[in-house]
């Protein structure tokens, strides 16, 4: 057992964090305001090679390990969540799915632009009826031929307005259920396939979140993701990595929230002595730093194991609970802190607070977590760590 | 990082579940909430290397690391969290002589550890007026020529009923409040003046000793002070860095016992025609208790492996003892709501485990000193 980080990772590390701080920081609060898509710093993200980390460099990416990447991710969420969850669904969920369940020809079409930053990838397993139940896919892919014909709508698609492809999960044999559900890599040029909404969110609003409609979408077969039928397990073993992507954001909220209080309450005086001095904002404060440590750790070694290649049903999932409700909790004592100004948006803490709540939801809700974990515990019964 | 035990630590932590599981169980499952820790089995504890855990080898100690003393601890409360902390105490003054003290130290009280002749130590600091504020301590060591005279009481020593020696925290110079003026002594209980008072009805941990002292005149001689006048709080404070590592494991054993109990009678329990575990609201109680095991046992591995790197670790250790303390608290009352009323009685495990773990969050620094340390820590450093 060690804790230390590898040269680098710590490099990659403090990459990031440059990065974040001179040029995502600065940004965070016009693109939450505007609700603009910081096209800019994406293409700067690529220029790093921070879209496709985990990727093999002989297929364009970074090569680095996923507990690098999550140190990554965690960087520049701290300055921005929207920029984090731009670059956590082009990493976790289109370029993993793709470099685990790809052909080579596959390989090189797709993942190569997608690590490259050259193309941005979008993940639509969400419909408006499949939301926690995901495997009650109602969008439909017909053989035809040589090529598959979706029909279909998704929901709650983030990068979708941006994006140049997407992974699409539709079920190629209703009468089968979740083993008939088939994942396909789909170019969102192709005719047929429609923005019908841009949502208006409650944060994380640098980032596009649309409703797609699938008219008549031809998809050749060729773009089928790995075999017919077995779609449910690549999004099941994709939300795994992903969730230690949303982990890793919330990381950085978590971090952003404490780094706020802490410098607030020193410069914050009341009753004649900075509020820093009071036990009420102190024991605030050394609950927000031990439940963000605890969520790192929860966090690295599901980052960690999953980088051996294991699954990590419970690991990701407790990283993803913990991890977003420390979140949110840190979130909650910044603005508690920085009391009306905590309610402002001349101060980060009212961002922050929205951005968290996300967290929550996404890629699993906190209740789906907690109903895999316990699934798991209670037919496995509780192991060593 | 690499989260996965070494072989060494693996096979630690195995010899420390046997250990536990057949010599320890059978006597203390036997216990009434009235007994004692039998001397026979803290003999057996020490005669197997559990009370020098951290001693080093060409010392006659096990010469395990932090972490694997982290590991032996939580493997003891899995089984009997009066054991642990028995353990704990005096594996916590072996390493005080181990770091503070000179050989002449070694060969009169390390050497009893070794043996077994006297099976536990004891730590003396807390006293009447002062427990969170330990150095506003008020028991007197005078100086008389070449030895000191002792006079004052301690509460809440632990082992207090078992141990020949004492460790104790007394001020030598009354000039001085607070710190500066504290001095650490070793005592052995054969010293005149030396009374061992009553021991306290406690709500748990019913089988480990926990006493009042008093010492009257008791004379120590000078050899027997450790280090110098004036840094016997030095002493106490780093004894207490490592003893939040091992609180805080003792909290995730006792914490995983009762989640083991909780998860399997949530498969055999069945109300409305299904297993209680498959209702969300029993699933929820699993999932969170697990989580939260999980992120403690990480947070005490980590300060455990500073440690035994040598490296900065008070943060950590706070943070450690903060979370897994309050962690098991919460996860031992849950584990008696998912029983229902078979919680609250004797006749099944979880009521003991709550009664056991509750202390965690009091000892070796509450919840609200652990609290105050990360503060000042964390705002210190921006």
């Amino acid at each position: 057992m060690n804790f230390n980080f590898t040269d680098e990772q710590i490099a990659v590390r403090d990459m990031a964090r440059d990065f974040a701080d001179r040029r995502v920081r600065p940004l965070a609060d016009e693109l939450d305001k505007t609700g603009r898509y910081p096209q800019e710093l994406v293409k700067e993200m690529a220029g790093l090679s921070l879209m496709g980390m985990c990727v093999p460099e002989s297929l364009g990416g970074a090569g680095m390990d996923m507990l690098a990447y999550v140190l990554a991710l965690e960087e520049i969420s701290t300055a921005c969540a929207s920029t984090g969850v731009i670059m956590s669904v082009n990493n976790s969920l289109v370029c993993e799915p793709i470099k685990s369940f790809a052909t080579d020809e596959q390989k090189q079409r797709f993942l190569v632009p997608l690590a490259k930053g050259e193309k941005l990838g979008c993940y639509a397993l969400t419909e408006p009826n499949a939301g926690t139940d995901a495997g009650h896919q109602e969008t439909k892919a017909i053989k035809k031929g040589q090529s598959f014909v979706l029909n279909g709508t998704k929901q709650f698609i983030t990068n979708g307005a941006e994006a140049d492809l997407c992974i699409v999960y539709a079920s190629t044999a209703p009468e089968k259920g979740v083993k008939g559900i088939s994942a396909f890599i789909v170019e969102t040029k192709s005719p047929g396939f429609k923005i019908s909404k841009k949502e208006k969110k409650l944060g994380i609003k640098g980032s596009s979140c649309v409703q797609i409609v699938l008219d008549n979408v031809e998809v050749p077969e060729a773009n089928l993701l790995h075999r017919e039928g077995e779609g449910f397990k690549v999004a099941m073993s994709t939300l795994e990595v992903g969730r230690i992507g949303i982990a890793a954001q919330a990381l950085g909220i978590g971090q952003a929230a404490l780094t706020a209080s802490l410098k607030y309450s020193k410069e914050r005086e009341q009753f004649g002595q900075p509020i820093a001095n009071f036990q009420a904002i102190q024991f605030m404060m050394a609950d927000m730093a031990t439940r963000l440590e605890a969520a790192r750790m929860l966090t690295y070694k599901a980052a960690q194991l999953k980088g051996t290649g294991a699954r990590t049903p419970v690991e990701s999932s407790q990283a993803k609970l913990y991890a977003s409700e420390m979140c949110m909790y840190n979130a909650w004592a910044a603005v508690q802190i920085h009391g009306g100004y905590g309610y402002v948006e001349d101060y980060i803490p009212e961002r922050l607070f929205r951005d968290a709540k996300i967290c929550e939801i996404y890629e699993g809700t906190s209740e789906v977590q907690r109903i895999l974990i316990a699934r798991n515990l209670i037919k496995e019964g509780l192991s060593d760590l | 990082m690499k989260f996965e035990l070494t072989d060494d630590q693996k096979a630690v932590q195995e010899w420390a579940r046997n250990f536990s599981e057949t010599i320890v169980a059978p006597v203390v499952s036997k216990l009434s909430d009235r007994d004692k820790l039998p001397m026979d089995l803290l003999k057996k504890l020490s005669a197997e290397g559990f009370m020098s855990l951290m001693v080093p080898e060409a010392q006659g100690g096990a010469g395990l690391d932090s972490l694997s003393f982290s590991l032996v601890i939580t493997e003891l409360a899995r089984i009997c969290a009066s054991t642990s902390i028995s353990v704990a105490v005096t594996n916590m003054i072996a390493d005080v002589l181990v770091r503070e003290g000179q050989k002449h130290h070694h060969d009169k009280f390390l050497s009893q550890l070794l043996s077994g002749e006297s099976p536990t130590a004891s730590f003396c600091l807390t006293e009447n007026s002062s427990g969170s504020d330990a150095s506003a301590l008020q028991m007197t060591a005078k100086k008389e020529g070449d030895q000191y005279c002792l006079n004052g009481e301690k509460i809440y020593v632990t082992n207090g009923a078992f141990s020949n020696f004492f460790l104790i925290m007394a001020r030598t110079n009354t000039e001085i409040n607070g710190s500066k003026g504290v001095s650490a002594f070793l005592v052995p209980r054969a010293s005149k003046g030396v009374v061992i008072g009553k021991e306290e009805d406690k709500m748990g941990l019913n089988a480990s000793s926990t006493t009042r002292m008093v010492f009257e005149n008791v004379l120590v001689p000078e050899s027997d002070r450790l280090l110098n006048e004036g840094e016997g709080m030095q002493v106490a404070l780093r004894a207490l860095d490592g003893g939040r590592i091992s609180v805080a494991s003792q909290a995730l054993g006792v914490a995983k016992r009762s989640l083991e109990a909780g998860i399997e009678y949530a498969k055999v329990r069945e109300q409305f025609g299904k297993t209680l575990g498959e209702f969300q609201a029993i699933q929820w109680k699993i999932a969170n208790a697990s989580t939260e095991l999980s992120a403690a046992e990480l947070l005490i591995r980590r300060a455990a492996w500073l440690k035994s790197q040598k490296l900065p670790h008070r943060l950590e250790a706070s943070m450690a003892k903060l979370f897994s303390t309050e962690m098991a608290i919460r996860l031992c009352d849950e584990m008696i709501q998912i029983h229902g009323g078979y919680g609250y009685i004797k006749d099944y495990p979880v009521e003991k485990y709550y009664r056991d773990v509750r202390v965690t969050s009091l000892y070796e620094g509450t919840s609200e000193i652990q609290r105050t340390v990360i503060a000042k820590n964390i705002l210190g450093g921006l």
